[in-house]
């Protein structure tokens, strides 16, 4: 998270979480970026850096079993701005060819499968803040669909463009202090940029290539409950998630909390995970990786899925940073300050959406084998 | 998987008509809804014609509760897929269950942020007036909040391919068992100074600015680009066991579905088309029907040079010389390109063909080219056996998509 005070790119914000000094080039030179924009570029690069960590030779795979499933809210914001702002004072026929290819949602899934020739299914899905999580959860449908290999799977989001950032404003659920989780002071989410991109990754497939796992993809669950029905949608897809994956709600020993930090959201989270938990409530550890990263809107539920991942392979817990005061509203067994060292067999991933969607994500330690193998990219 | 899936509502909202049977008396009779741009003032647009809808009054379409200051789009989207409720006769005082889920396809209208929503931010920021902001919402969610509608609701932006994808992806929805019902389709709205401006500037779009009427020609020698169209189409789709259950009406079976990408480039075809002959063959492969029952394909055929030339190379590939004897026409010869909602709409077109035994015609059809010499329906619709149909839609960055209809024994 940095102040912004030196380098606010012209955006109201104090604090935010930028991705300071990236270059898409850095990691990836051979690429004509010039037509993407600024969440594409990120998604690129995120792909490229999986693939790397994967260990993944493409020349020795076919291209049509492998596929890509990206989440995004915004999609190219920068360039939308850029040619408003010429539309209004230079006119129609200023406008640059490449507005419509890198503005388009679609854009970064397309680039990944042009600059890696995949050729594969190619999946673009939007829900919000649930985005890329949503894009996880249907690259693993798409392994029960189809004979694939392997899916790049995750999602980013850029809302960093002045316009862009003025209107999510509008919604007043920005911090002014610090992104401070479930805390009693806590007074909304720190907006970031990034996102992760996931490698999936066919069992068999996995096992043959001798494949580093960091954990296996159980389930999701994915729901929306009318706000006026009074019902828990996190409790309703966590079951959902939990039966698709085979596991028990008592087998759940780790969780990994939305916690965006907005004052009515946390709340709401909080008695769903104790709803869920039962009598459990205070011994399953919970943590809220926006402690540290911010909300990237699209991309942040493929950023906790990618934390969770190495939280499992590591026994490692992330700390909840910013937390001081409790709230008794928020009764949970939260991981403060610092990490904790403890073995995880079975997380769940939380993705909630301010138009009431709950994604609910399982990932099972595999003991290293089968699964999924991440990284991310914030 | 083994459910078997099926349409049993249809709602549009086109140029050309709102709702299924006014939208197909005027496909029959090949009338076209392209016209000079009326959303604003196009003069300084290279291209000025669109197919607009004229005087769209959502209320006069479906007497619903719509929230205020809907943003066009949410419009279109809404009132389709109320009208494919209203067909489908499911009881809309009992839709708030998780067993249904809405999959909604756009290419503009699905971001958070969208250009009325810029437009009007940039408006306010140089001090000119305060405009109401639209909400950040989807046309998925504004369904989703309509009817209460609990299970997963998901917006896809598959760029022009995103109507394609989002019924594709309804129906592994309801195949997987993750749904017994799913409200599915597209909505654009594009019809937007920016993004007119945008394509103008890709030099995609017809500039056939005298004759609107005629600027649609999918497959004719004289075709010079696409025509941005506005509309809506959206279907209910449900598990057999369930359209059985209610004794609902049913229009086809969708039996199967690809998506494939070229991996070539964001804005340019892949010049051997090879890759959209793939998309077609993986589809017909997953509906388990052969090549040789393939009855009529509904062809992306936007108008461009490109696509049509390379759409038509794609199915003589595929068919060799069946290709000469299966009937082909482009729903966007009359209501142009509706981006997000074009798949969607031109599936509802092909389940219209596969119950009515009819072939909509692809109109302005008037000068053989020598790239495009299959049977394209020319101007004149067709009674024709229908039993298995193919809806192609390809999209910028190479995503492509095939549906296939059955009809249902």
């Amino acid at each position: 998270m940095l102040d912004t005070g030196n380098n606010n790119r012209g955006l109201k914000l104090r604090i935010a979480g930028l991705l300071e000094n990236f270059d898409p080039k850095n990691i990836l030179s051979d690429c004509k970026y010039d037509w993407m924009d600024r969440f594409a570029h990120i998604a690129v690069a995120a792909g490229k850096l999986a693939l790397d960590d994967a260990g993944i030779d493409l020349n020795g795979e076919d291209r049509r079993k492998i596929g890509v499933v990206f989440g995004s809210s915004l999609g190219g914001m920068h360039v939308a701005e850029e040619q408003l702002e010429i539309l209004f004072t230079k006119g129609p026929k200023r406008i640059r060819p490449k507005l419509i290819p890198a503005n388009t949602l679609n854009s970064a899934a397309a680039e990944i499968a042009i600059t890696f020739g995949l050729k594969g299914p190619n999946l673009t899905v939007t829900a919000s803040d649930v985005s890329s999580s949503a894009a996880i959860g249907l690259a693993y449908d798409a392994f029960q669909i189809y004979d694939l290999d392997i899916v790049i799977a995750g999602g980013t989001d850029a809302p960093f463009s002045p316009l862009t950032v003025k209107s999510l404003l509008g919604k007043r659920l920005i911090s002014s202090s610090a992104s401070r989780p479930f805390d009693l002071d806590r007074d909304g989410f720190v907006l970031s940029e990034g996102g992760a991109l996931l490698i999936l990754e066919n069992f068999e497939h996995a096992q043959r290539r001798a494949a580093n796992v960091y954990a296996e993809y159980g389930g999701y669950g994915l729901c929306r409950i009318n706000p006026r029905m009074n019902g828990q949608p996190l409790t309703h897809a966590a079951r959902m998630a939990l039966q698709c994956s085979s596991v028990p709600i008592e087998a759940v020993d780790y969780i990994q909390a939305h916690g965006s930090a907005t004052r009515q959201g946390d709340e709401i989270e909080a008695r769903g995970i104790c709803q869920l938990l039962g009598d459990r409530f205070l011994q399953v550890p919970v943590s809220a990786a926006k402690s540290m990263l911010g909300h990237t809107l699209g991309g942040a539920g493929a950023i906790d899925i990618a934390v969770c991942a190495l939280t499992i392979r590591d026994g490692t817990l992330v700390p909840t940073i910013n937390h001081v005061t409790r709230d008794p509203r928020c009764n949970l067994n939260l991981v403060c300050k610092h990490t904790q060292a403890r073995p995880v067999n079975c997380a769940l991933i939380n993705a909630i959406s301010l138009n009431g969607d709950s994604m609910v994500t399982v990932l099972k330690n595999s003991g290293g084998q089968a699964g999924l193998t991440p990284f991310v990219s914030c | 998987m083994s459910s078997r899936v099926v349409i049993t509502g249809i709602g549009l909202v086109t140029p050309i008509g709102i709702g299924v049977d006014a939208f197909w008396r005027s496909c029959l009779a090949g009338v076209s809804g392209v016209g000079r741009i009326r959303a604003f003032n196009p003069s300084d647009y290279p291209t000025q014609i669109a197919a607009e809808l004229q005087d769209f009054d959502p209320l006069d379409a479906i007497p619903l509760d719509f929230p205020k200051d809907l943003e066009r789009v949410h419009q279109l989207g809404l009132v389709a897929a109320a009208l494919a409720i209203a067909d489908s006769g499911l009881d809309t005082g009992n839709m708030d269950c998780p067993d249904i889920s809405v999959c909604g396809g756009s290419c503009l209208g699905s971001r958070l942020v969208s250009e009325e929503r810029l437009t009007a931010i940039y408006h306010y920021e140089n001090g000119r007036k305060k405009v109401p902001l639209p909400q950040a919402k989807t046309v998925s969610d504004f369904i989703a909040d309509q009817y209460g509608i609990q299970g997963p609701i998901l917006s896809f932006s598959n760029a022009c391919a995103s109507g394609n994808h989002s019924i594709g992806w309804a129906f592994n929805l309801l195949r997987l068992g993750k749904a017994e019902i799913v409200i599915a389709g597209g909505a654009e709205a594009p019809v937007l100074p920016l993004t007119t401006a945008g394509f103008c500037a890709m030099r995609a779009m017809s500039r056939r600015n005298d004759n609107p009427q005629r600027a649609s020609r999918p497959f004719d020698r004289d075709r010079d680009g696409f025509v941005l169209g506005e509309g809506a189409g959206f279907m209910v789709l449900e598990s057999l066991e369930s359209a059985r259950r209610r004794g609902a009406q049913i229009y086809a079976e969708i039996a199967g579905y690809s998506m494939t990408c070229e991996a070539y480039h964001m804005a340019l075809p892949e010049p051997t088309a090879g890759e959209v002959a793939q998309a077609m063959e993986v589809a017909v492969r997953d509906a388990g029907v052969d090549l040789a029952n393939i009855s009529y394909i509904n062809a992306h055929g936007t108008s461009t040079p490109k696509n049509d030339a390379g759409e038509t190379m794609a199915i003589k590939a595929l068919f060799g010389d069946q290709a000469y004897r299966i009937p082909i026409s482009a729903t966007k010869s009359m209501i142009g390109h509706t981006l997000g909602a074009a798949g969607a709409v031109e599936v509802a077109a092909c389940a219209l063909s596969v119950r009515n035994d009819a072939l909509h015609p692809t109109i302005n059809y008037e000068f053989p080219d020598s790239e495009c010499d299959l049977d394209y329906v020319p101007n004149e619709a067709r009674q024709y056996k229908v039993n298995v149909a193919i809806s192609n839609s390809f999209g910028f960055g190479g995503n492509n998509s095939s549906i296939v209809l059955k009809k249902l024994n």
